[in-house]
């Protein structure tokens, strides 16, 4: 028992340090400022799309200009997140891999996975 | 040589229509056809590294090997722990005799000629390997986890063929690369 709360707390720890260390990721990817400007940053929120099942999950997804978002992999092959328009595209994401943008520009894109175009979804910016 | 080629396809989507009532494949031949099947598009893929210099062609190839290569260890993992061991069968002998004449036609091709017989060959194919599943392999897939691992590669062979089908297309334009 107290094993398991000791490795419950290490855990809560580990997850808080990776919580942290991935803010000031996004802080500094998406804004090149650092974390100190918390209050700024907060009203600026990370979305994540996950890719399963040959899927983007959510299939649409709106946003604000300024957000962050994510597309994680969780399938056994690369898959590319690859703007219709051309505005964007991560090039292969790795399975188990992660991609982030900021959203810059308002507007709705329509996007796919280059190597199963039957992968499509969207992403509007408002 | 486009009759040919035609005649290969349809073949080859034929014998697995036909195949579905002939006789039911047992898990490990379906496992069996599975890994027949990677391995044939992953050695399409090689030969087309080897001999194309079009760019979409080549990142389509190198798409194919990666994914087919990802498919093929997670079926021999999956095989592993179901204690299911590839059999061959007549499903899979068919295939392996069909893909070793396409390959020697495909090797007398070169430049352009080559691409669009190779992006043709991977529409068939895919077409054929589609069929396949939906109607031959998932049906008769007595394990459970065995039938959802098919029905979960579904969608990656759809998103090769209309991959292929785009290539295809651009081709046929004149389009390049």
């Amino acid at each position: 028992m107290a094993m398991g709360a000791r490795m419950s707390r290490w855990a809560g720890m580990f997850v808080l340090a990776l919580t942290c260390c991935w803010g000031v990721r996004v802080a500094a990817a998406g804004f090149g400022q650092k974390p100190a400007t918390q209050t700024h940053d907060a009203a600026r929120q990370t979305h994540t799309v996950l890719i399963r099942g040959f899927k983007f999950q959510p299939d649409s997804l709106t946003v604000k200009v300024g957000d962050t978002v994510v597309w994680k992999n969780a399938d056994m092959v690369p898959h590319t997140v690859t703007a219709v328009d051309k505005s964007f595209d991560s090039g292969h994401i790795a399975p188990g891999g992660t991609w982030k943008m900021v959203a810059k520009r308002a507007g709705t894109y329509m996007y796919n996975c280059t190597p199963h175009p039957n992968m499509r979804a969207k992403l509007i910016v408002q | 040589m486009k009759l040919n080629m035609k005649a290969v396809l349809a073949l080859a989507i034929g014998f697995f229509a036909v195949s579905a009532y002939a006789q039911a494949p047992t898990d490990p031949q379906i496992v069996g056809v599975v890994v027949a099947a990677n391995k044939i598009d992953i050695n399409y893929a090689h030969l087309a590294l080897a001999k194309s210099h079009n760019k979409l062609v080549r990142e389509f190839a190198r798409d194919m090997v990666t994914d087919h290569t990802a498919v093929q260890k997670s079926v021999f993992a999956l095989g592993a722990k179901l204690h299911v061991t590839p059999a061959g069968s007549g499903i899979s002998a068919s295939l392996n005799k069909q893909a070793a004449e396409t390959m020697a036609h495909l090797k007398t091709l070169h430049g352009a000629a080559f691409d669009k017989a190779y992006v043709d060959n991977e529409v068939g194919y895919h077409k054929a390997v589609i069929n396949a599943v939906s109607t031959v392999l998932i049906p008769n897939a007595k394990n459970a986890e065995l039938k959802s691992a098919l029905e979960g590669a579904a969608p990656m062979f759809q998103g090769h063929l209309e991959h292929a089908e785009h290539i295809q297309a651009t081709l046929a334009a004149g389009d390049n690369h």
